[in-house]
């Protein structure tokens, strides 16, 4: 039983006044006698249970009565011993659940304090709550009772052992703004009654909180028989559901956690269960998974790279890094490409392909590229001549709908030229919302600002998205150029290069690394080159330097 | 108004019963029995075509009474890979002389729907719920009029 604060109110109350008439409080407040007669409720009180003040110096138990009859037993052995506590009213007529504290006696009087119940023993999820109708969840064991239940285990032999099952539905979010609320709670129910339907007598079927459920079993083996039912749960809950006159499919991944003796992980079970599902979620929805020990340590790794992550903008943590771009033929700087670098403190230089996937799942990447490409137009606009910034856009700043203006101010703030910038995009941005995507690319080229496409034939490379929009250029990706050529990988970038001069699109090489590759990729008729034989990517304050040297050296090098 | 429209629903799934044919015929005995007296209680009626890799089940009656009864079945472990075919609202049952009628595998009706799911290549979803239906109706009407159906 957790501590009960109407002790403490009925410090304060019988220090000041015995009249609660007046008190405006959400909580219902009372007084009882040693009968368990109200001497003063105020009226929330009676308002939460659905009566009025003609019940004062009645028995509170009549009040009760009239929501929920059978608990009137169990309240009265609470309320005629001197015992505090509380407990959970039901309502008969629409399952709301009140919490009332009852203090202990202190002459002359016991404080009643009236509540709705903690959230996870209402049907919740989303911001707000509401209350099952005809629901299968409330009666499940709820989250409280559930702790209650893992702490006072013990084992009964000592091949006794608890398991926990976490069970958690996919997407169910997205699935509660598709369907309603009210279908959405009808789906917990149906997936409550699975539950229930599939575990042993023996089992525990909890309703965790928001979308998540627990079942606990006990002298079971395991970890066959968790591992067992946590297959059966998969398998049963990708059968779909009839909701609303519609088919919905939902899919459940599940954490799984277990204890064998009393002092080993019982207090942990439900933290150990919730890493091992969160791990799941990640893997793969539908699957299950495991608590190992080294889960802990890698969710707190993830966990903080997303916290440090969130900050480091602010933190003015992140950096540009720029790589040369010269032309195949007159061998001149033609541009640079920004590299986003993030300086993690204690940790160290991180590439992008280490957190820019986290940014865009954490909603980040918005902020960032709009930071990239603010001071990518800033730094590329004290660049001598017509040198081009080619800045990387991730597909999800084309969600928002708001990436024409940004590009719009960034050129206006830094006072760039818009034929100095070039963006890249991938493939992968083609495949959703194919329209949108195309009308706001024009939108961009409107602006005198061209488009790349990054990283040719490594997505869904297709001819028909090239012909969907003019490119200004094909970046071959450096896994074709760089390192050991095959045949195919000469084939491929033959292939494009042709392409190219078909469709009269630039291409540009990446990862060029030697003369060697450089020379045959001439020779084939590819337009530009990137990669450490021009230069490797120089932070900022470098690129002048670079470009003189570069100037200045090329007549001496085989570039020239 | 939603859970009292007639609904119907047409579903497939894989038989998991194994064992001789007295055992499926019992198993089968026993989901029939349990079926008919349940389906009377909700007002559900509907036929059930076995053959030894598939159920095919048709119910219709109230939308919540669907529902309930389509949560019992999933969760019988005597079938799996359960894939809707059609569920919508109807002005009329087709089955309403049926609690639960029952067409097994050697009858007819179920060689011919042995052979469409040969023709579909065991393909489920290529198998659409209008003929099932059909399989279904035309044959239980045809039973009825030579007076021959077990049900």
């Amino acid at each position: 039983m957790q501590p009960v604060d109407a002790d403490h109110h009925l410090n304060v109350i019988t220090g000041t006044a015995f009249d609660l008439e007046s008190v405006d409080s959400t909580c219902g407040l009372a007084l009882i006698d040693k009968e368990a007669q109200i001497l003063s409720a105020n009226t929330a009180f009676f308002h939460l249970l659905d009566s009025s003040a003609d019940h004062l110096g009645k028995s509170v138990l009549s009040v009760t009565n009239n929501i929920d009859p059978s608990a009137t037993k169990r309240l009265r052995q609470i309320l005629f011993r001197d015992q505090c506590g509380f407990y959970d009213l039901t309502s008969k007529t629409d399952k709301k659940v009140l919490r009332l504290h009852i203090s202990g006696f202190r002459q002359p009087f016991r404080l009643l304090l009236l509540e709705n119940a903690p959230i996870n023993k209402q049907l919740t999820y989303g911001n707000g709550c509401i209350a099952g109708n005809n629901s299968v969840i409330s009666s499940l064991v709820d989250k409280n009772a559930l702790n209650a239940l893992i702490s006072e285990w013990k084992p009964s032999g000592s091949d006794d052992s608890l398991a926990t099952i976490m069970i958690g539905l996919d997407g169910f979010k997205q699935v509660n703004e598709t369907i309603g609320r009210a279908n959405a709670s009808q789906l917990l129910n149906f997936v409550a009654q699975r539950l229930l339907r599939v575990s042993r007598s023996s089992d525990t079927v909890a309703y965790y909180e928001g979308d998540t459920f627990v079942i606990l079993q006990t002298n079971q083996a395991q970890p066959s028989s968790a591992t067992a039912t946590a297959e059966r749960l998969v398998e049963l809950l990708q059968r779909p559901f009839l909701i609303d006159g519609q088919q919905i499919n939902i899919s459940a991944s599940i954490g799984l956690a277990t204890a064998h003796s009393e002092n080993d992980t019982a207090g942990n079970l439900t933290k150990h269960a919730e890493l091992a599902l969160f791990e799941a979620k990640n893997n793969a929805r539908g699957s299950y998974q495991w608590f190992e020990r080294n889960l802990e340590k890698k969710i707190q790794e993830q966990q903080e790279l997303e916290v440090s992550l969130r900050r480091a903008l602010f933190l003015q943590e992140f950096e540009l890094f720029y790589q040369p771009q010269a032309s195949m033929q007159s061998k001149a700087l033609v541009g640079f490409e920004a590299l986003i670098r993030w300086n993690r403190p204690i940790k160290g230089r991180l590439s992008p392909h280490s957190f820019i996937a986290l940014a865009e799942n954490l909603g980040e990447i918005q902020k960032i590229g709009k930071w990239a490409l603010f001071t990518a137009c800033k730094e590329a606009s004290a660049w001598p001549g017509t040198l081009k910034v080619a800045v990387n856009i991730s597909p999800k700043q084309f969600e928002n709908g708001n990436l024409v203006e940004t590009i719009k101010a960034a050129l206006t703030a830094s006072g760039l030229k818009p034929e100095r910038l070039e963006l890249e995009i991938t493939e992968g941005l083609l495949i959703k919302d194919i329209q949108n995507t195309i009308k706001q690319l024009w939108a961009i080229q409107a602006l005198g600002v061209s488009v790349a496409m990054d990283d040719f034939g490594t997505g869904y490379s297709s001819l028909n998205y090239l012909n969907s929009f003019p490119f200004s250029k094909i970046k071959i990706d450096q896994s074709f150029v760089r390192g050991k050529q095959t045949d195919k990988s000469r084939a491929l970038v033959k292939a494009v290069i042709s392409l190219g001069l078909a469709l009269k699109i630039k291409t540009l090489a990446e990862g060029v690394e030697t003369k060697q590759q450089f020379d045959y990729l001439a020779a084939n008729g590819c337009m530009e080159a990137q990669g450490y034989y021009i230069g490797k990517p120089v932070p900022a304050h470098k690129v002048r330097m670079f470009i003189n040297s570069f100037q200045f050296n090329s007549c001496n090098k085989d570039l020239c | 108004m939603l859970m009292r429209e007639l609904y119907r629903l047409i579903y497939l799934s894989h038989n998991e019963i194994t064992g001789n044919s007295n055992c499926i015929h019992r198993e089968i005995g026993d989901i029939l029995a349990i079926s008919r007296k349940l389906n009377a209680d909700a007002g559900i009626t509907g036929a059930l075509m076995f053959n030894k890799n598939c159920f095919a089940q048709i119910l219709e009656g109230a939308h919540h009474r669907i529902q309930e009864t389509f949560e019992r079945i999933q969760c019988d472990p005597r079938h799996s890979r359960v894939a809707i075919l059609d569920f919508k609202p109807i002005q009329n049952r087709s089955f309403a002389h049926w609690s639960m009628a029952y067409v097994g595998q050697e009858n007819l009706a179920a060689q011919e729907f042995m052979q469409i799911q040969k023709d579909s290549e065991f393909d489920m979803n290529r198998l659409t719920g209008e003929t099932i239906f059909s399989l279904l109706r035309s044959h239980l009407y045809a039973a009825e009029q030579d007076n021959s159906c077990k049900v």
